[in-house]
């Protein structure tokens, strides 16, 4: 497979997944298999990308041209091509998951959630291989007008003001403050281009460069930055099948990647010149992830819970990204990594203990595990990651930001960090525990047959993959360092 | 092949305004109704046709032979006219659907007025002087007066946002008589054309005709917050009614407004004036028309404040009196007449015994998902999404604004986009995601005649995604009003 | 000079007179009378501006239209209102306007 065919598939299958789900809802069997058909092709197409990323692959496909001298066009990068597998693969997993879910459920509109998580993955691939500025912009738009309907898909009143806040406040920062920013961008650089090595680089001045890291950080709404985070709560009572989208593979992790790919491509070095801005940034994000992991702690809901501990968790990747280093970018890329594979099997597990047992709230899960070993098993590696616990993805990606924050002169962030951590173990770890400690409840299942294949195994393979950083991360140092390297 | 082209080049504009009227005098007259809509049609594309192949032969082929002495093209009028003509075209072919429900005598007499409301500002567009100017106006504007009366058959609410349009055509007509008559006398010159290079005796005479005259255009294009009389017509009115001032007399008089700014704004003493007005009227209806829009309990009012906010962009981007201006007050112009086609048109589909009312389009995506489509897309063109006209109109917005340092401007454009967020937020969440409340009617096979102007509005506003052509013909044609050969 | 200076003001005071009471008066026949006020002071400042015949011409035939157009709805609004006052037809047409569910 060509890399150029390889991008179209990525950003197409699941585009085309969605339009024929839609057309075709019945029979059950076509419609699931067209959705993991989809999903798979895409995942394919993403793992065909890394390959090309490593051999150095020029690909791109250009979709369109919206504006004079600017194409809507997606690359390879190696940046680009790893979040794009990470997005692709946890959504082959997601995607079998759904169709589990839903026969499990009985739920309303399978069809319709399993075209919009479609839809918003392809998105979140669009912002991650985005080639300039403005297409990261229109893919991330993709994303929060898929995402939304999410949000009150098979809910009533409620849902629909939820989806009303998710959306305003997700499309308010980025009409708002991220087009301002992309228009200033354009203004000063002349171009949307991303650059290895910053497109700002040698046009700004301090002040312009501080305005510009602000706009830039609190457009991207999807990474949560206080005070642009109202979207997660808005959205954590979505139905259990949306949540992975929303909290691990497209919403959040999309505005993340859309964080780190500015701080690489456009600012580079001029981070440095917008210390102030990128420090007050550095404080709210610490201070937020706290806050969000103390919230976290404090819910007994699950869905909210889980909700607020991806919040700490993606504050730390804009802390990585924003601490003007090398070292910082990839530990940001690494927490994106941990925290996709951890959230993404920590919201299945959720899910189909909801669906099996009915149980929602943090003390009912007590002696569940040993009912339900493998899901469980599964959540305990999750959690254990997303806790950043050796040797799991989140313990590197943790290590690495307090080491670059320190190298930076930034011991309180890396105290930030640490405390994060701690909190989020609170938050965590008792509940992992106490589902293996406790004694099994009788009569637990609602389902006779417990949970199906179809529930237990992309689990089970989301929690494997927290544990592939362990090995991986020298290699992905070398993979990505065209990402800070600036091009001769 | 040559002599057919010879003689388009030759007669294609006379025809092209002659076309319409003489189209609405047969329709008049024919009997029966499916026969006058029939004749009406052809009258209708066959006007789009001929405007359309002007056009891209005066745009594109640089040709430059004027048919009458009282005609002229230029960038706005080889633009904006083809866009007026199609849509008209594309009303007229959904109009039998509308009428449908209240056939009588009079039936043949609102399709002739639709003809005759485009002809009037077509006409206007392409006038030489101010006279043929003010004639085509209140041809166009009466004649949508006329239509809205006789369109109230099922709500008499649309008889009493007739009257409202007629006093307030009334007032513009006064103001503009008095305007443009300053104007001819101040700088003694009675050709538009003839305005940027006239030595103009008495600039203050002449710059406070140019305010009357932006005002009275102003009221017309319901430009907040000089648009009172839009909420009873759009609220209660008839449905064509709504279309053709939504679309037509709206963008009509918004294109008029606009040709006349690239003739002031140059002259001497007078651009500052001018660009200043058009700026603050600009302003206010993009702020006024926004709030408006987000609180709109009607989904039609809802449309017309989103238009008033789309046409105060087009007055910023006037304002701005550059190539660039122009080109992205044009594109927004284009923009503001698809997406109302497409929202007027999808908003008729609405069922149940108050199709006006919010509750109506609740799940319309789903029973009417063409409809749905179209009022969705209109929507995300207005909020200014990605990938729709109406973001590629404020883009050229922005930049013609940054580039004139105007951040002011470009901040307005934005503004626009964040309230737009509200309303189309709103309105895409119910026709998405509610249950379908309104009880629809037994309807005929002649609904599909809605079809065309819905599929039309939708591709459209997706032009967006592949925008060469219509941006170079914006370009010549910007070029063109400010002067500046391309 | 002051003369026509004075003839201009007057004409454009009783035009916008009439522009006021085309917009904003509580009844329909005041509303057309507004009109054709404010059509009389326009032609008031057009005669004293000294345009053109044509202009003169067409500036009588769009009066004239107008005032026949709104002759024709003050018809039609009686009939199917049963009164005039602009109040009472807005009155009339709230009573059956459509309310915003709370949502």
């Amino acid at each position: 497979m060509s890399a150029e065919l390889a991008l179209a598939c990525v950003l197409g299958a699941p585009i085309l997944q969605a339009a024929l789900v839609m057309l075709l809802p019945r029979p059950p069997g076509l419609r699931d298999l067209l959705h993991m058909l989809g999903a798979f092709i895409a995942a394919a197409g993403a793992f065909v990308l890394v390959g090309a990323a490593g051999e150095q692959s020029q690909a791109r496909v250009v979709a369109a041209h919206p504006l004079p001298n600017m194409d809507l066009a997606f690359s390879v990068s190696p940046l680009g091509a790893l979040a794009a597998a990470l997005i692709c693969g946890l959504g082959a997993l997601h995607a079998v998951h759904n169709v589990g879910l839903a026969r499990a459920s009985g739920a309303k509109t399978p069809a319709r959630l399993m075209a919009l998580t479609g839809l918003a993955n392809a998105g979140a691939a669009g912002v991650a291989l985005s080639d300039n500025l403005l297409s990261m912009f229109i893919a991330y738009q993709v994303v929060v007008m898929a995402a939304f309907p999410l949000v009150a898909l098979d809910r009533e009143e409620e849902g629909r003001a939820a989806s009303r806040r998710f959306l305003s406040t997700l499309l308010l920062a980025s009409m708002g403050l991220l087009l301002p920013a992309i228009v200033w961008t354009h203004g000063l650089a002349g171009a949307f281009d991303f650059a290895p090595g910053g497109a700002l680089v040698g046009r700004v001045d301090s002040i312009t460069a501080n305005g510009l890291l602000v706009l830039f950080v609190l457009g991207f709404a999807g990474a949560a930055t206080p005070p642009v985070h109202g979207w997660i709560s808005a959205a954590s009572g979505a139905s259990y099948s949306g949540l992975p989208t929303l909290y691990a593979i497209a919403v959040l992790p999309s505005g993340c990647i859309g964080i780190l790919k500015v701080a690489a491509f456009v600012f580079g070095p001029v981070l440095a010149d917008a210390r102030i801005a990128a420090l007050v940034l550095i404080a709210l994000a610490g201070v937020g992830m706290c806050a969000a992991a103390l919230v976290a702690l404090a819910r007994q809901d699950l869905r909210e819970r889980m909700a607020y501990s991806c919040m700490a968790q993606s504050l730390a990747v804009v802390t990585g990204a924003l601490l003007a280093s090398p070292a910082g970018i990839f530990a940001a890329v690494l927490q994106v990594v941990a925290l996709s594979c951890a959230a993404a099997t920590l919201m299945m597990a959720l899910a189909s203990v909801a669906v099996v047992t009915e149980r929602h709230s943090a003390d009912a899960f007590a002696g569940l595990g040993r009912l339900m070993p493998w899901t469980f098993a599964s959540f305990g590696l999750a959690a254990a990651s997303m806790i950043g616990l050796p040797p799991f993805s989140g313990a590197w990606a943790k290590l690495w930001l307090i080491t670059a924050s320190a190298s930076a002169g930034m011991v309180w962030a890396a105290v930030l960090i640490a405390v994060a951590a701690t909190l989020t173990f609170m938050h965590l770890g008792p509940l992992a525990a106490n589902a293996f400690a406790s004694r099994a409840p009788a009569d637990a299942f609602k389902h006779p047959d417990g949970a199906s294949f179809w529930l237990v195994a992309p689990v089970f393979l989301g929690a494997l993959a927290t544990l592939w950083l362990l090995v991986m991360a020298d290699p992905l140092a070398n993979f990505l360092s065209p990402t800070w390297t600036p091009e001769p | 092949m040559e002599a057919a082209l010879e003689a388009l080049r030759s007669y294609g504009l006379a025809a092209s305004l002659i076309a319409p009227f003489a189209g609405a005098a047969l329709v008049a007259l024919a009997p029966g109704v499916r026969f006058a809509w029939v004749v009406a049609c052809v009258a209708a594309i066959a006007t789009a046709a001929l405007t359309l192949a002007v056009s891209v032969q005066h745009l594109f082929g640089h040709a430059n032979t004027d048919a009458a002495a009282s005609l002229q093209t230029d960038g706005a009028s080889l633009f904006l006219t083809p866009v007026l003509a199609w849509c008209a075209a594309l009303i007229l072919i959904a109009a039998i659907k509308f009428q449908q429900e209240a056939i009588d005598r009079a039936t043949p007499l609102v399709f002739a007025l639709v003809l005759a409301t485009s002809g009037g500002w077509s006409l206007a567009l392409h006038a030489r002087d101010w006279v043929t100017l003010l004639v085509g106006v209140e041809i166009g504007a009466l004649a949508a007066v006329a239509l809205a009366a006789l369109s109230s058959e099922r709500d008499r609410g649309g008889l009493h946002g007739a009257l409202r349009l007629f006093s307030m055509g009334a007032v513009a007509s006064a103001l503009m008589l008095i305007g443009t008559a300053m104007i001819a006398r101040g700088a003694g010159v009675d050709a538009l054309a003839d305005l940027p290079m006239a030595f103009v005796r008495m600039p203050a005479l002449v710059a406070a005709g140019a305010v009357l005259v932006v005002l009275a255009l102003a009221m017309r294009a319901a430009l907040a917050p000089l648009h009172a009389w839009g909420g009873a017509l759009f609220g209660r009115g008839g449905d064509l009614a709504v279309l053709v001032v939504g679309v037509i007399a709206c963008v009509g008089a918004v294109s008029v407004l606009l040709r006349i700014a690239s003739y002031v704004l140059p002259a001497p003493a007078l651009g500052e004036t001018t660009a200043f007005t058009l700026a603050a009227i600009g302003v206010a209806s993009v702020v006024i028309g926004s709030v408006q829009a987000a609180g709109a309990v009607s989904v039609r009012r809802l449309g017309f404040y989103a238009g008033a906010a789309q046409a105060g962009c087009i007055l910023l981007a006037a304002a701005l009196g550059s190539p660039a201006g122009y080109s992205a007050a044009l594109i927004l112009t284009f923009g503001m007449a698809v997406a109302a086609l497409a929202f007027f048109a999808g908003a008729a589909a609405a069922p149940g015994e108050r199709p006006y009312a919010m509750e109506a389009i609740d799940g319309l995506g789903r029973r009417a998902p063409l409809a749905g489509a179209a009022m969705a897309a209109a929507a995300l063109s207005f909020m200014g999404a990605p990938l729709t006209i109406g973001f590629l109109g404020r883009w050229q917005l922005m930049e013609a604004s940054v580039g004139a340092d105007w951040w002011w401007a470009a901040s307005a454009g934005i503004a626009a986009s964040l309230a737009g967020v509200f309303f189309g937020g709103r309105l895409i969440e119910r026709l998405y995601f509610r249950r379908i409340v309104a009880v629809a009617a037994p309807v005929g096979a002649w609904r599909f005649s809605l079809g065309p102007a819905l599929v039309v509005g939708i591709v459209c506003v997706a032009l967006a995604v592949a925008p060469e052509v219509l941006l170079r013909a914006a370009g010549l044609a910007g070029a063109d009003l400010a002067g500046v050969a391309p | 000079m002051i003369l026509h200076a004075v003839i201009f003001m007057v004409g454009f005071a009783i035009a916008l007179l009439g522009a006021a009471l085309a917009s904003s008066a509580s009844h329909a026949l005041k509303r057309v009378v507004g009109a054709v006020i404010g059509f009389a002071g326009a032609a008031l400042v057009l005669s004293e501006l000294g345009v053109s015949e044509v202009f003169l011409i067409a500036a009588s035939a769009i009066a004239f239209a107008h005032i026949l157009f709104g002759a024709a709805l003050v018809v039609r609004l009686k009939e199917t209102y049963g009164g005039l006052d602009v109040a009472d037809m807005d009155a009339a047409d709230r009573e059956s306007e459509p309310k915003e569910r709370v949502s």
